[in-house]
This record gives structure tokens, sequence and C-alpha cells, in this order.
């Protein structure tokens, strides 16, 4: 299948399109979604296993729903409300807390730091945006995120700051009130400052 | 020296928004060098964050989903068998018991008005059907809720 050639399509268009079992459609939903879909699973579930049966369960809810939705919000907003709940239930059901995740090899965290004890300067000297390029920058800005407790502010600068959702958007995913969402991802800025500064610091002793 | 910083929450806001000239927040960066580097911290991580590379699934997530949706098919209109045999259920529920008890029912209200009895009855029926109406609506509501999540 194409993807290039998709044509672009309102919410509208590809919800009737898929409703009337046009394969097509169904799919171009699934590819407009599912970067979205990944940024939520990949922060809520730590097991990794787990992640195909659960991007699986959010599709077919959401199709199988599909017909219900009304178009208050945007189509990648409802499916990203379903991933979120979809997650939540899992973890309930497994009676796990909603955790960091784990660094797929045991060493991925010292490695990061050690990236970062490469560099001479510390932060005041020398700025982070200068230090961190390519995967050096995503191994360590994901060290700091895994640390961000509790762990729901993961998933909220991710969704603010990589998928540049707007408040209104991540607090109809999270169901969490706009006022709550803006203060929590506040908080969560401040968290993930000091966690970067807590790394140079080390590097700089 | 300028002992007065912006807050920590001016800060983030100052590292995300445009510089909007002769605001009081400019004003004050203008004039500490220490807000500004605080400033040029936050703009550091989130631009960092913004082309921080995303998590992608090592599979096809298309195709894995498509192969699981069902094929449209035309409705089939099919006999109400459930709620026929749950109503049948209901109706024997309320007539053996009647049948069985009616000499007693009949004497124990023997004393009783009819129009006294009417009301009652009335009233009882209606709060049944309202009683009814409410555990099935909570039913459907709770099914709908563990269908969806």
């Amino acid at each position: 299948m194409n993807h290039s050639v998709e044509q672009k399509f309102t919410d509208q268009q590809l919800v009737e399109r898929a409703l009337g079992g046009h394969q097509p459609a169904a799919a171009q939903i699934v590819r407009q979604t599912e970067g979205l879909v990944a940024q939520i699973v990949f922060k809520m579930i730590p097991l990794a296993d787990d992640r195909k049966d659960i991007v699986q369960d959010v599709y077919l809810k959401a199709f199988r729903h599909l017909a219900g939705f009304r178009f208050n919000a945007k189509l990648s907003t409802w499916i990203g409300r379903i991933t979120y709940n979809t997650c939540l239930h899992y973890l309930e059901k497994k009676r796990l807390v909603f955790l960091p995740e784990r660094p797929a090899d045991g060493d991925q965290e010292d490695d990061g730091l050690d990236l970062l004890l490469q560099s001479q300067q510390p932060l005041h000297q020398n700025p982070i945006e200068q230090q961190l390029s390519g995967r050096e920058r995503t191994a360590i800005l994901g060290n700091a995120i895994r640390k961000l407790s509790p762990p729901v502010y993961q998933t909220l600068i991710t969704l603010y700051h990589q998928e540049e959702l707007s408040y209104a958007e991540i607090a109809e995913i999270t169901s969490l009130p706009e006022g709550t969402v803006k203060n929590y991802l506040f908080r969560a800025r401040n968290q993930l400052k000091k966690n970067l500064l807590s790394i140079y610091n080390r590097e700089a002793l | 020296m300028n002992t007065h910083h912006l807050s920590e929450e001016a800060l983030q806001q100052a590292a995300m928004e445009q510089p909007e000239a002769g605001s009081v927040r400019e004003a004050h960066l203008e004039g500490c060098s220490s807000c500004r580097a605080a400033v040029a911290e936050y703009r550091a991580i989130f631009g960092a964050l913004k082309t921080m590379e995303k998590p992608v699934f090592d599979f096809d997530v298309a195709q894995l989903v498509l192969e699981q949706l069902p094929q449209p098919q035309p409705a089939v209109r099919r006999f109400p068998w459930p709620a026929v045999l749950t109503g049948a259920a209901a109706v024997m529920g309320f007539a053996v018991p009647l049948l069985v008890l009616g000499r007693f029912l009949s004497s124990l209200f023997s004393g009783i008005p009819a129009m006294m009895l009417a009301l009652i009855g009335v009233t009882a029926a209606g709060i049944l059907l309202f009683l009814c109406r409410e555990t099935v609506l909570n039913y459907r509501e709770k099914m709908r809720l563990l269908n969806f999540y």
C-alpha cells in the first residue's frame, strides 16, 4: 500500500468512509493517529511485550465505537483518550503502578550519564542545547523524563512538548481539568529542568 | 543588583512565548542575566524535547488492526428471545404466587375500600416501573463502559 499518495480528508470524511467499509480510510485513520498512540503507550506501559495487544485493543475499540463519534473533538484526541483509558485499565487489571519505563538495556542510563560526563563544562557555562545532539540528546532527555514523578508528568510533557497538543486537548485525553493539566505541566517542566541540572552538576564535580 | 527575580512560572512562559516588547517581564529580562540564563535553559530543554526522537512501534499497526476489523454485513433482525423469555419469567414470578396465595390475599384486603386498593396498586406499579427503568438504564450504561474501556 502506498502511504505517500494518501489523500487529505477531514475527520468526518474519513469516519464516514471507514464506517462504509472503505479499508484505505480505516488505514489512514490508523496512520494519522499511531504517533500519538505510541507516545501514550510507550510512556504508560512498562512491558514492551504488552504494547502490541494494547494498541490492537485501542483501535478495535475505536472502530467498534466509531459510529458514536460525535466530532466534538478531533478524531486523534478521541483515539488518544481511548488509548489513555485503555492503558489505565490495563495497569489496574495487572495491578501495576503507572511506573517510569525502564531502559531496555540496563546500562543505557549509565551510558546517558557517560555521554554527559564526556562534555567538559557545566550547564551554566555551556548551554544544554549546545551539548545535546541527536541520539545523545534523546538518551539524556529520555532518562530525565523517565525520572519524572508522578509518572503522569511523563505523559503530559510528551503530549505538550513533543506532540504539541494544547492544554484543552490534553485535558480531553486524560480527563483531567485543564487547570490541573497546566499545573502538572508547570511542575513537570520544573522537575525536568532540575533532573537535567543534577546530571550536569554531577558532571561538573 | 537586582534581588527580585521572575517566578519559575514566568520563566517558563517567557521560554515558551514570543518576547512581548515593552512588557514588564521583558524589561526585567533585559536587566537580569540570571533570569535570562534560566529562560535560555528552559528554551534549550523545550527545543530539545521538540526534536527528540519519537517512539515507533516495531510492527505495522494498520495491517495488524485491519486484519481484525469485521467486514460490514447487512443487519439481520433476530427475534428477541432473551427479552421474551425474561418477560415470561417475570409474569410467571407474579402470577404463580398470586394463584397460590389468591384467597389469603382477598381476605387480607377485604376490609379496604376498592378506591384505596386501586390507589395502592397504581402507586406500587408506578414505583415498580420506575425502578425497573432505572435498573435497565444503569445496566446499559455499565455495559457500554465495560465494552468501551
